[in-house]
């Protein structure tokens, strides 16, 4: 039995049961299976001795997710209301009697607060990347038992409501899922970290890839992993911003580049956090808990910089005489002074690979006073497989190329499609009204169900920072066969791919084809031109515009070209 | 026997070399000057071997030029951009010439660079790029000859290394040999602001040439980064009343006039540096594009190229433009302008504070003694408002507009120091 076989056929169920950790019975998901995976087979290997694993890991089963929704019904819910009214829905209604009092003694056996997380029969699926599309709850486990157990329960109503957010409903149908297929098991952790005054949080929250399908340059080899690191909560580095991405052969390239200005531009600045005093979520600025960081750091050196007047100095530079210094964590030191981190991550990732027979994604904490990493979850990442070899036809004439890229580049080729959405840099950034230009895509998205199109617009897109990019949610361009990012650098809008977000997991799922293109860059062709000549229909927001035609996209890997052409006009 | 002219294949220098034909002919210039001056003094090609993180070897291109160095050392910046070649170097030497000319300070024209891509290095190979780099134009550079300085991609970490690469190979410290430090190492106070605050004194000194008083005139800012905040502080500090300011978030308008103090504290602690969220009693949210589009009496387009283009110019009500950013006004905007009888201060008078702020730093270092920002400010002042008259009095004299009287009166400075020192090496 091969490795990906003994992975697939693996029963985690004795695992929980064994331990007294199983709550209801049924499945205990994806993620359940792979830190149950995980753990067995870290045993048996001294790596072991080098990394944690939570001490406790509850599983609330599928059937308990199976009988709330006989007895509730929220799948019909959902086909009518919203994702907050069933939410709202859901939280009203009580968890059977014997799951309450289980949740008792998960409340009294765990006195620290608690993480909750989804684990869902889909997510076991190694063809399906479901990242992101389900909720983690915080639990801080204060007040008295009975408002402890009412806190976990809620935890628990939300993950299950999570099932029925839009976001993995789009998932499921893109996918041909049918309705009710999708089961959810809760796992229940403690929550890996320390208590630092009133707030409780992991020094760093790591994200790990054991290969980096997207690459930032050609210096960088698909097998060689890429992890990313925040301070606090992982909360932080999920979504497309501020966290610190690190190539684990080559820890000193940075997506962003090495311009002071540009690294303390994307760096994070504030951080997630338990507030122990009101069990609270709650996000505080570095500039504001500066000194809570100081003292309750020892190496807080390693991952905080001062920036400013475009310099950057370590953290116990005299700034006084700079014009407004401002602290970020850049992390920049964190290779140097944590090795450990970065060779563990290496390794980690590698015997994984290899035990499951798959690429490998993981989340992890790290402390480095105590130099502790603990895993606290692990998947195998879907299969993706790349075409071959791809010869970008040589005859295209000019006034044909729509797009052409020189870097990011993954082998593909996608033709015939029929449709292009377009959104326009100019009107886009001097419209001001950014979300209503990605309701307007969305919309095109809905309409264009069941056809692949292309996506062409300015910057990165499904940026929180609308000024980056247009702030589109992953199911308002579900639809789309090829993903093009447009760099404006004269508008400061650059394309960035930061591998380890949900958002990008899921164009490798999904086989979205990404090619970014710099405006004005040597072998880069952003035509205005083509883009102005040829009829177009505007969409809800006059930035957003649909091309109908016929267009082939050739991606190029080994040579590192993408090219985007009008096919209609050839014949 | 007629003057030879050059021409390139590289459009920067191409346009470089045809403006400066175009002006000398206008300005009736010598031929044998013109034959001088459409020369570099000296280009330096280098090559940089530089060892990988992963112990591979690369070799990049690296390049240095002196177009002139008539006034005194050859003064400009050092780019790190994949697409630095000779022929790009030479054309940004030229225009070095010129703005130094103008903008009164003893120095000539220079440029260089290193033909990579930062953003696929890491800070350690950077510094040995720098570090190579340096020691290879370390013949050609010094603070009495040629004195670069940051440009696209470099900083303040560079010219360190630079500086330091240089001090250790000649056994002494040479810290005037590159400007743009960081101010704890030998950099200078002031450099933040300086050409914001060169920016809003030409505005001024425009309305005072005009007789419009400063106090209550109206000013509209494109643009809230450096140049844009420092312009803003000084215009209101003067009296003024700054409407409209901007950035990549919006246009945020009042008409009793902005709290310029606190944007700038508000830009101080966003993260992104942005105007996003600001707000105050009386402020309207604006489109981007309207910002240039406001009823007041100065406009000062502090951010993009092109900002004002033969599609918006018609629409522009400001009576005066002040251009803070490289290149604003298209010429099709300036045409359109100039129908309109809109006063443009051009680019290369209104943006010199930053040159000015080099050779600030630059004459500290050779003193070893550091000017308060105080004494920094009031001697940027006084050259700028010099800088102003020479144009505006050449431009009134010759009956020109200023943006031609700019560029006329910086050859014609440099012409005197050539006629001046004889045609000799």
């Amino acid at each position: 039995m091969d490795h990906k076989e003994a992975y697939r056929s693996y029963d985690p169920l004795p695992y929980f049961r064994e331990r007294g950790w199983l709550i209801g019975g049924g499945s205990v998901g994806g993620k359940g299976k792979g830190l149950a995976f995980a753990h067995e087979i870290l045993m048996q290997d001294e790596l072991s001795s080098e990394i944690g694993l939570p001490e406790v890991t509850f599983v609330v089963g599928t059937d308990v997710f199976d009988d709330f929704e006989s007895e509730h019904g929220v799948l019909g819910l959902s086909s009518v209301f919203g994702f907050h009214e069933v939410e709202k829905q859901v939280l009203s209604k009580p968890l059977p009697e014997p799951i309450m009092a289980e949740l008792e003694r998960v409340v009294t056996a765990l006195p620290g607060p608690l993480a909750v997380r989804s684990s869902s029969l889909l997510e076991d699926d190694i063809e399906l990347s479901f990242a992101g599309k389900y909720a983690t709850f915080f639990v801080a486990n204060i007040g008295d038992l009975s408002k402890r157990v009412s806190d976990l329960a809620d935890g628990v109503k939300k993950v299950f409501a999570s099932t029925y957010n839009s976001a993995a409903k789009e998932y499921r149908k893109k996918h041909s899922i049918p309705k009710g297929r999708e089961k959810m098991a809760v796992l229940i952790q403690p929550l890996q970290g320390k208590k630092r005054g009133d707030l409780f949080y992991p020094e760093i929250a790591v994200t790990a890839f054991s290969c980096v399908f997207r690459r930032p340059s050609p210096r960088i080899d698909k097998n060689d992993g890429v992890m990313r690191v925040c301070f606090g909560m992982g909360t932080h580095s999920v979504g497309r911003s501020f966290a610190r991405t690190l190539y684990l052969t080559n820890p000193g390239l940075r997506p962003e580049g090495t311009n002071p200005e540009q690294v303390y531009l994307y760096s994070q600045k504030d951080f997630d956090c338990l507030d122990l005093t009101t069990g609270e979520l709650v996000t505080k600025t570095l500039v504001s808990s500066l000194d809570h960081v100081r003292t309750n750091h020892r190496n807080a050196q390693a991952f905080v910089e001062w920036y400013g007047d475009g310099m950057m100095y370590w953290l116990n530079s005299d700034v006084s005489g700079l014009t407004s210094p401002m602290p970020c964590f850049s992390f920049t030191d964190l290779p140097k002074r944590c090795r450990a981190l970065l060779d563990r991550t290496r390794r980690m990732l590698s015997f994984f690979q290899g035990a499951m027979g798959f690429p490998v994604d993981m989340e992890a904490v790290y402390d480095s006073e105590d130099d502790r990493l603990t895993l606290v979850q692990i998947r195998p990442l879907a299969s993706y497989v790349e075409f071959g070899k791809v010869e970008i036809p040589e005859d295209i004439p000019k006034d044909r190329e729509i797009l052409r890229g020189d870097r990011m580049v993954t082998s593909h080729i996608l033709k015939g499609i029929k449709w292009m959405v377009y959104v326009d840099p100019e009107v886009y950034s001097e419209s001001g009204d950014f979300s209503e230009v990605a309701r307007a895509v969305g919309e095109i998205n809905g309409r264009l169900e069941g056809e692949r199109y292309i996506l062409v617009g300015p910057g990165r897109w499904g940026s929180t920072n609308p000024s980056l990019g247009v702030p589109v949610d992953y199911s308002e361009i579900s639809n789309c066969g090829c993903m093009v990012e447009v760099g404006i650098p004269k508008r400061g809008m650059i394309p960035e791919l930061s591998y380890g977000t949900h958002f990008f997991l899921d164009l490798d799922l999904d086989d979205i084809l990404y090619l970014p293109v710099i405006d004005g860059e040597h072998e880069n062709v952003f035509s205005r031109e083509w883009l102005e000549r040829n009829p177009f229909t505007c969409g809800d927001h006059d930035a957003v515009r649909l091309y109908s035609g016929l267009f082939d996209v050739y991606l190029d890997g080994e040579k590192e070209i993408g090219v985007v052409f009008d096919v209609a006009q050839r014949d | 026997m007629a003057v030879v002219k050059r021409t390139s294949d590289n459009v920067l220098l191409d346009t470089a070399l045809k403006n400066f034909y175009a002006a000398a002919e206008e300005m009736g210039l010598d031929d044998g000057l013109v034959e001088i001056l459409s020369r570099s003094e000296r280009k330096t090609c280098v090559s940089i071997p530089v060892e990988m993180d992963d112990g591979t070897i690369k070799v990049f291109d690296g390049f240095r030029v002196a177009h002139s160095t008539a006034v005194g050392p050859a003064k400009g910046g050092v780019r790190f951009h994949p697409e630095v070649c000779l022929d790009e170097c030479e054309a940004l030497a030229f225009m070095m010439t010129w703005k130094c000319s103008l903008a009164g300070i003893p120095y000539g024209g220079g440029k260089g660079g290193v033909c990579c891509n930062p953003l696929e290095m890491s800070v350690k190979e950077k510094e040995r790029v720098c570090r190579t780099f340096a020691a290879r134009i370390e013949p050609v550079v010094g603070a009495w000859t040629d004195i670069p300085a940051p440009d696209v991609n470099t900083g303040g970490p560079e010219m360190v290394w630079f500086m330091d690469t240089i001090s250790r190979m000649r056994g002494r410290l040479e810290p005037a040999i590159f400007t743009g430090k960081p101010i704890p190492l030998w950099g200078s106070k002031g450099r933040t602001a300086a050409t914001g605050l060169g920016v809003a004194t030409c505005a001024i000194e425009l309305l005072n040439a005009l007789s419009v008083p400063v106090k209550g005139a109206t000013v509209a800012i494109q643009g809230f980064g450096n140049v844009g905040t420092y312009a803003a502080l000084t215009m209101v500090d003067a009296g003024a009343k700054v409407v409209a300011i901007s950035d990549i978030t919006g246009t945020y308008y009042c008409k009793d006039g902005l709290d310029i103090k606190k944007a700038f504290e508000h830009i101080n602690n966003h993260p992104k540096k942005f105007l996003e969220g600001f707000d105050q009693a009386g402020l309207e949210k604006k489109a981007l594009g309207d910002l240039v589009l406001v009823d007041c009496d100065v406009l000062l387009p502090c951010a993009l190229e092109g900002a004002i283009n033969g599609k918006n110019a018609d629409g522009v009500k400001a009576k005066y433009i002040v251009e803070g950013a490289n290149g604003p006004v298209t010429p099709e905007g300036d045409a359109v302008l100039d129908a309109k009888g809109i006063l443009v201060v051009p680019d290369f008078l209104a943006n010199s504070g930053g040159v000015i702020g080099s050779y600030f730093e630059w004459c500290q270092d050779l003193g070893g003694f550091f000017w308060s920002q105080e004494e920094y400010n009031e001697r940027l002042l006084r050259i700028m408002k010099d800088n102003f008259k020479t144009v505006w009095d050449y431009s009134q004299k010759n009956n020109v507009k200023m943006r031609r009287a700019a560029f006329m009166a910086a050859i014609q400075r440099v012409a005197d120091a050539v006629k001046m020192r004889g045609v000799f090496l």
